[in-house]
């Protein structure tokens, strides 16, 4: 007899899935005879679909319904089974007090740093993109290429933006702002207010971007040209009260403006970061300065178009260069658009003052805080597969009793997620009170605002990412115990467990030797860049900024300054320069003529006006020639050259005494001086032509005797108010604009040395659970051993040689891995520290001592418990 | 006296379930329905039905033994109970009751 036809087996277990027990019996019995009889009269296939059709047919309550029995086995998500859940897992929280706030501190600990990582990569990654027409809307960028490097712009002449709205229909609305050259100063009855933030713009800036108007309305805000806009900070400084503040007056120079609205303050993801906003009609004091900025060759505003939906943004870019190429009779320069959303992380142009990101920085420090997320999970993992064997009665009797596998694995999953939300708990009061700390260090204003929508996904984002890493592993493992083994006794958990959590200890700590590696390394390099000498001195010397329209006026005002400055005592020397020397970003191409140059080639140089004492005060070197003197009437037209420019010139020996053609002056080259960094040291020292032009000095640095700080400042202030009794006094001492160069890696070294010190933390926390779990389990053995005759230090040792072994793999990993990430990182300085080798020995012994402390307190314990109490329980 | 309610398919499965007399369950139902009326009928429909007339009283039903060619899955044997055989024979009252009140001119009419 050949075999029967078997109906689809999928088919049948969904009859047995679905069709109560004391009914399945018949009716299967039935199916399948009906199926052997269909498979004779219709063929195999057309039975399988009936078989299919048939069975569907039973979804019906009398079939499914089941009998209610005396020993009812729940669903395990039902509010009775939660229950019990929630109740056994308090039980044993309560019970293993010690385990349970390890792995609570941890998982708080590791929560709080995450989330605080979470919210500022949100932040950073959602920059500007809140604007309801934000997909529509971009910037102009100008790119302007002559020869060798493109310069490119984020500012383009006032009459662009009035073109794009007249001339190309695509272009729904356009908005544009200015930064005023300075802070403004206005005048709110008697004090003045120097800000820094203020901005003048276009009356469509509130149809374009989203504010939240607080008082005052968006249509309106602008209609008059003497309006001015607040954020509430800033009404609530000026006025004392936000709501108050509309209809106020205040003075900005001579110009009297009406406060018209007052707004929500800025978003910490909007690139907009100004609190005064005034219409740019008002920047114009005189028709002068309204022409000067109609003028094509100024390019002063930020142009932004909002286009009609589905325009090529390629095809505007073109019409805008040709306007360019219409009106400006220009063909060096092309428009392209860049939309609002990638500002933020655009940082190739020139002149862009908009606050920038950088996404190497997000995705390193969201590497960070899922590393140490992941640390903090791997101490549950570890601590609650190493008790498994204390649950094992529990779900052996669970079983018999008959719970299944995936019932089992809810319950340790909801255990996991209980102590993961009390973490959480713990976390937000963490991050509540770090948040000041946060917000101050990334100057962001972060707040912990329980109806902020992203925040909730975010924690809740947190939440089910830790209880997957966390719980997921030990519920499988717990579930997975066979009642029969766990009820004989003996070792319920196999050896590659063992080494599985061997594995992660060593991940652990891997991880955090990078960390500690890295924040070594940052400082090394910090600590090189602040010590390594520029190439001049700048000691106790200050600086101030004068202002614009002063110097516009000619040299009279600063030597004026300089003269009085001069005569105070306590100052050792002044002069003045067309840009700080710590920062020198004024370059220039193209009017450089040279005898042996060659057509073709029109180098980019950086350009230094300095003056005879300029040398002395820096205290800078010649290796040819000589400074610029005072009684040599002729030096105005002569140039120093640095070494680099001389190198990059091509400039044959000798090189002093050649003539030299600059800034249409022609002159000869007198001297070369040492090449200095006149710029951060990211970068490689640049060709410099310095040359004595006192008309274009903006900068006054004043020399002062170590000591005299003080008296000389408070003097400097008082001539300053006697100059400019307008103009606030703002100095700054070249010490500190040094340092300012290298804040964003300043400010990682620091985050990276929190981050490292949280995560060693956490990993301490994992090994002396561990070190105790295994000191609690081996009492007996420790017990035995002393009472044959080992000592404690052999006690010691053996129990802290397991360990020991796992941080030293962990060492050997993370050196490699530590060296190239590193390497890389240094790679972005032009001038770097060499590899420091003493720094993964440092940071190896660091990890191993931290080890060893930390399990040194369990073992020593152990080894010292008299034996007679951990044997006599047998 | 209450008379018994019996839907059209109802009547049909009973009175099959009586003419296989101890032989009645789902595959039989099913086949004899098929081959004396000449209509397809769901599997799962008679089923249903006989859940229902078991339900209502009018059948009865018991496990039988143990059977090989089912990979030993028994059949449940459904049998009329006294209710079942007079709803049957109630419903059949009814129609000879209609009949015998048909004119003869109509009676002719449909060829008798």
């Amino acid at each position: 007899m050949t075999p029967l036809p078997k109906p689809p087996r999928l088919a049948d277990r969904l009859l047995e899935w679905l069709v109560a027990p004391h009914r399945l019996e018949a009716i299967q019995g039935d199916l399948h005879e009906e199926f052997a009889y269909q498979v004779g009269r219709v063929g195999l296939r057309r039975a399988q679909w009936r078989y299919w059709r048939d069975l569907l047919g039973f979804a019906r309550p009398w079939a499914v319904k089941r009998l209610p029995t005396d020993y009812s086995s729940p669903f395990f998500l039902h509010p009775d089974m939660l229950s019990n859940y929630l109740k056994i897992a308090w039980r044993n929280l309560v019970r293993q007090k010690l385990y349970s706030l390890i792995n609570l501190c941890g998982l708080a600990l590791g929560l709080a740093a995450s989330v605080l990582i979470l919210l500022w990569v949100q932040n950073e990654l959602s920059f500007d993109s809140y604007h309801r027409k934000a997909n529509t809307t971009y910037r102009v960028t100008n790119t302007l290429k002559v020869s060798g490097e493109p310069w490119i712009w984020s500012s383009s002449p006032l009459v662009l933006g009035d073109l794009a709205q007249r001339q190309i229909p695509d272009v729904e609305r356009i908005t544009r702002f200015k930064k005023p050259w300075q802070p403004i100063n206005f005048r709110v009855h008697d004090d003045i207010f120097s800000e820094e933030n203020s901005a003048f713009i276009d009356s469509t800036w509130f149809a374009c971007f989203d504010y939240e108007f607080l008082a005052g309305s968006a249509t309106h805000a602008l209609d008059e040209p003497g309006s001015v806009i607040l954020t509430e900070n800033k009404a609530r400084t000026w006025f004392g009260d936000p709501q108050t503040a509309v209809g106020k007056t205040v003075l900005m120079d001579t110009t009297l403006l009406t406060v018209q609205a007052v707004v929500r303050n800025n978003r910490p993801n909007s690139s907009f970061r100004y609190d005064v906003l005034v219409p740019i009609a008002a920047s114009f004091k005189s028709a002068a300065d309204r022409k000067n900025d109609l003028d094509w060759n100024n390019f002063n505003y930020q142009l932004f178009l909002q286009l009609k939906p589905g325009t090529s943004t390629a095809k505007i870019g073109q019409q805008l260069t040709q306007f360019y190429r219409a009106y400006k009779k220009d063909s060096t320069l092309t428009a392209s658009l860049l939309p609002l959303k990638f500002i933020h992380f655009e940082t190739s142009f020139q002149n862009d003052e908009l606050p920038k990101g950088s996404r190497n920085t997000v995705w390193m420090l969201g590497l960070v805080g899922l590393v140490i997320l992941i640390i903090a999970s791997i101490n549950y993992v570890n601590l609650s597969t190493a008790l498994a064997s204390q649950r094992a009665k529990e779900v052996g009797v669970k079983k018999i009793i008959g719970a299944g596998r995936g019932a089992l694995f809810g319950q340790f999953l909801i255990e996991s997620t209980l102590l993961t939300v009390l973490a959480l708990g713990v976390a937000l009061l963490l991050i509540w009170l770090s948040l000041p700390l946060f917000n101050d260090f990334t100057e962001n204003q972060f707040s912990l605002d329980l109806g902020n929508g992203t925040l909730w996904l975010l924690l809740l984002g947190s939440v089910v990412a830790t209880v997957v890493l966390s719980g997921v592993y030990p519920a499988a493992l717990l579930s997975s115990l066979l009642p029969v083994k766990v009820l004989k006794g003996g070792n319920v958990l196999s050896l590659s467990n063992a080494k599985f959590r061997q594995g992660l200890v060593v991940t652990q700590f891997a991880a955090s030797i990078i960390l500690i590696i890295s924040t070594m390394i940052i400082f090394q390099q910090l600590r090189f860049v602040q010590s390594k000498d520029p190439g001049y001195q700048r000691d106790h010397v200050f600086c101030l900024q004068l202002p614009f329209s002063k110097m516009m006026s000619g040299t009279r005002a600063i030597d004026v300054m300089k003269r009085q400055l001069r005569e105070l005592s306590g100052v050792a020397a002044v002069t003045s320069a067309n840009q700080p020397i710590v920062n020198n970003m004024s370059s220039h191409s193209g009017s450089l003529k040279w005898a042996a140059k060659p057509d073709d080639f029109t180098p980019a140089v950086s350009q230094f006006s300095v003056e005879p004492e300029f040398r002395s005060v820096f205290d800078l070197k010649l290796t040819a020639g000589r400074w610029f003197r005072r009684d040599m009437r002729l030096d105005t037209a002569n140039v120093i050259l640095n070494e680099a420019a001389v190198k990059s010139l091509g400039l044959k020996a000798p090189v002093v005494g050649q003539w030299f053609e600059f800034q249409s002056r022609r002159g000869q080259i007198i001297g070369v001086t040492q090449d200095f960094n006149f710029k951060s040291l990211h970068e490689k020292i640049d060709p410099m032509v310095l040359f004595d032009a006192p008309g274009w000095h903006a900068y006054i640095f004043t020399k002062v005797n170590p000591g005299a700080t003080e008296r000389v400042l408070a003097d400097a202030e008082r001539i300053w108010k006697a100059s400019y009794p307008d103009k606030p006094f703002k100095y700054t001492f070249l010490d500190d604009s040094f340092a300012q160069l290298y804040k964003t890696e300043q400010k990682a070294g620091q985050l990276f040395n929190v981050f490292a010190g949280i995560a060693v933390l956490i990993s301490c926390l994992g090994l002396f659970g561990l070190a105790t779990f295994s000191a609690e389990r081996r009492h007996r053995e420790i017990g035995v051993r002393k009472v044959l005759g080992a000592s404690v230090q052999n006690i010691v040792a053996l129990l802290s040689k397991d360990f020991l072994k796992l941080v030293l793999v962990a060492i050997v990993i993370a050196s490699p891995l530590a060296w190239y990430a590193m390497n890389r990182w240094l790679q972005t300085f032009a001038y770097h520290v060499a590899m420091p080798w003493w720094v993964f020995v440092l940071a190896g012994l660091l990890a191993v001592v931290t080890a060893l402390l930390t399990i040194s307190f369990q073992s020593i314990r152990a080894a010292l418990t008299n034996p007679v109490k951990s044997l006599r329980s047998e | 006296m209450k008379r018994a309610f019996l839907g059209e398919f109802e009547e049909i499965v009973l009175l099959t379930v009586a003419v296989l007399d101890e032989a009645a369950y789902g595959v039989t139902v099913t086949q004899e329905i098929e081959q004396k009326t000449g209509r397809a009928v769901g599997f799962s429909t008679v089923h249903t039905t006989l859940q229902r007339l078991e339900e209502k009283g009018y059948l009865a039903s018991q496990m039988g033994g143990a059977t090989a060619e089912r990979g030993g899955r028994r059949k449940r044997f459904f049998t009329l109970t006294a209710t079942g055989r007079k709803a049957l024979v109630d419903v059949q009252q009814v129609r000879t009751q209609l009949w015998e009140a048909l004119p003869p001119q109509t009676l002719q009419l449909m060829g008798y």
